[in-house]
């Protein structure tokens, strides 16, 4: 199976990313029709960092899953047939337990009081789009399987100097 | 095998998932003092306040039971067990052998004790029966008081108003959400919800509920009398543990068990609401009633009912709030008293900013050694999972390391 790997190291913190996923997430699929949008389509990649460490990311699809622990709506769910978490945002009430418990701070509250998260491009038949606007592969989709773990752990220490 | 699991709610349902995940063979039977498939008690004020249809409340859809293989028992209710002979019983006698038990039998909402508590309008929120009668009974109300000053309480005053009620809401205690703020914090979601309407009365008991037939109003302890025709009591769960009477398994506050959720009885685990399990934050064996500790505690003793032997690292106390846009997230430690003979070790940091919309964005960070313990997020809570995060790890906050 392939998943978005962060290559933290390449980031420059140009956020090409975050227009790009805004711009898929739109109705129009375009960015002149997107920045007239209402609600206005909101990102779910994050680039965090400080202008020299910067680290771009959006949901690692976690083995353990907290999020769908946490959902009391059955909103957040995974489906068998990708191996994706997912969010069924009709079902979601805006209650917020998943951001209580995502580690990695990669669920949005939208506009419409429903939760924001990376589907994997879905409507762009899985392929991310963040991926394909990020100019140095500082975000790459590959094929991997015990990345999920070691990133989060990294990311956690990383955050913990600056959460403040 | 034979699995038998006794609820089906929260944790009962990510144990018969993940038993079905590990053992496609074996014999799920599922025994239920509910009426109702896999539903959402979370989900009952949202109902109520008009913003879910009752459909919206299932939680997984109607081809779930066969598609999984579960034999489900409806309004089978557990009233003992024999844990040498491996059956479980229910109230019409039926005997249930198992090989392998879970125990998700939940909580039930304590009732008030004052004169009129039995009058057909004093409610508690509970079920989707609860949550089914309040409705219908909305409609011909124009005054409900709501007793408790907890999340079950607020959650239930917020749907009222929703629905246009005058709603006032009697607490015991001074402040609201006691279990779950600080000071500052429940002083401003008091504030926030009486700007929407609320009428909130602190520091209060209720002395009696009063009507011949139907409730007409209710007396508090210093005399006051509010009119009402709908009462809904939100003064906190029990474990549901009555039918365990007389088995060895071991009860404190709730059902004993370890790092595996198995109970002093083998072969016999425990998981959500009904069991005290580990808190990994306070470090000490306790009952967390929240639906995420419930799923992951189901999940895990579902694992090793079929011989996964995986480890349950703890719960932790944690909840999230979302009252007319204002979110308000706590986890873990939030309060110092309780802990002040402990002394230096502990330490509070606070922020408090103004925010867009004016809501403020308040952070309280409380740590033990550098090492986050807690904390409260209101107002901008978006990074609250980061630092359930770092709660949940245990390292040092100012920590550098990188190890992947
Ligand atoms: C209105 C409301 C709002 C809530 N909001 C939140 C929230 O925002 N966040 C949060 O984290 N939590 C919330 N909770 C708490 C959450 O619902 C519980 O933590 C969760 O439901 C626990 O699940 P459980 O499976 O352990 O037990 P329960 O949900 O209590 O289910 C127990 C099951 O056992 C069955 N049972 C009980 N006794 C017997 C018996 N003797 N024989 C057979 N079957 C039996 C019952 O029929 C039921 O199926 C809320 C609860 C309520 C009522
Ligand atoms: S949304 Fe967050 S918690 Fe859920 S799988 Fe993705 S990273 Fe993990
Ligand atoms: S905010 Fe939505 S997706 Fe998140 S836990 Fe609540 S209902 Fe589920």
């Amino acid at each position: 199976m392939k998943q978005i790997l962060v290559r933290a190291e390449n980031c420059l913190g140009c956020k090409s990313c975050e227009l790009a996923c805004a711009v898929a997430h739109s109705e129009s699929k375009t960015l002149y029709g997107a920045v007239f949008e209402s609600p206005k389509p909101q990102q779910r990649v994050f680039v965090e960092g400080d202008g020299v460490f910067n680290f771009p990311l959006q949901c690692r699809q976690c083995t353990d899953r907290p999020c769908v622990h946490a959902c009391m709506a059955g909103a957040m769910y995974f489906d068998e047939e990708t191996g994706l978490v997912q969010c069924d945002r009709v079902r979601c009430v805006g209650c917020w337990m998943c951001v209580m418990v995502c580690p990695f701070g990669v669920i949005a509250q939208g506009e419409d009081h429903r939760a924001v998260k990376c589907d994997r491009c879905r409507e762009l038949d899985y392929q991310p789009a963040c991926v394909e606007a990020c100019p140095t592969k500082a975000l790459q989709f590959v094929p991997v399987s015990r990345f999920t773990q070691s990133g989060r752990k990294s990311y956690l220490a990383q955050i913990a100097k600056e959460v403040e | 095998m034979k699995y038998v699991v006794v609820g089906n709610s929260a944790a009962g349902l990510f144990a018969v998932e993940e038993i079905r995940r590990r053992d496609p063979e074996g014999e799920i039977t599922v025994l239920t003092a509910d009426n109702v498939p896999y539903y959402s008690r979370c989900l009952t004020t949202y109902y109520i306040a008009g913003d879910i249809p009752l459909g919206r409340l299932y939680l997984r859809p109607d081809d779930f039971a066969p598609r999984l293989g579960l034999e489900i028992a409806y309004g089978a209710e557990v009233t003992g067990l024999n844990v040498q002979k491996q059956v479980v019983i229910t109230q019409d006698g039926r005997e249930w052998p198992y090989d392998r038990l879970l125990l998700a039998t939940g909580a039930s909402a304590n009732t008030l004790t004052v004169p009129g508590a039995d009058l057909p309008e004093v409610f508690t929120l509970r079920h989707m029966s609860d949550a089914r009668a309040i409705d219908a009974l909305i409609p011909s109300c124009r005054e409900a008081v709501v007793v408790g000053g907890g999340l079950v309480s607020l959650k239930s005053a917020y749907a009222l108003l929703k629905r246009g009620l005058k709603v006032t809401v009697v607490v015991s205690s001074t402040r609201v959400l006691s279990q779950m703020l600080d000071n500052r914090s429940a002083r401003y979601v008091a504030g926030h919800l009486a700007n929407h309407g609320l009428n909130l009365i602190l520091g209060a008991d209720v002395a009696g509920i009063n009507g011949g037939e139907h409730v007409e109003s209710v007396t508090l302890s210093d005399g006051r009398e509010l009119a009402a025709q709908l009462v809904i009591v939100g003064k906190g769960v029990r474990p549901n543990t009555g039918y365990l009477a007389g088995s060895p398994i071991a009860v404190g506050q709730g059902i004993q068990v370890n790092d595996r959720l198995e109970t002093s009885a083998p072969n016999v685990y425990a998981a959500g609401d009904v069991a005290e399990t580990w808190d990994r934050v306070l470090e000490k064996y306790t009952v967390n009633a929240t639906w995420p500790n419930a799923t992951a505690q189901g999940r895990i003793a579902g694992a090793n009912m079929t011989g996964a032997g995986e480890r349950y690292l703890g719960s932790m106390g944690f909840n999230s709030v979302d009252f007319f846009g204002l979110s308000v997230i706590s986890a873990g430690v939030v309060k110092l008293p309780a802990l002040a003979n402990e002394g230096s070790a502990w330490q509070v940091r606070e922020q408090w900013k103004p925010g867009p919309w004016g809501i403020p964005a308040y952070q309280r960070l409380v740590f033990k050694d550098e090492i986050l313990k807690g904390y409260v997020l209101l107002g901008d809570t978006s990074r609250a999972g980061i630092l359930t995060g770092l709660i949940r790890e245990g390292k040092p906050y100012r920590s550098r390391v990188m190890e992947a």
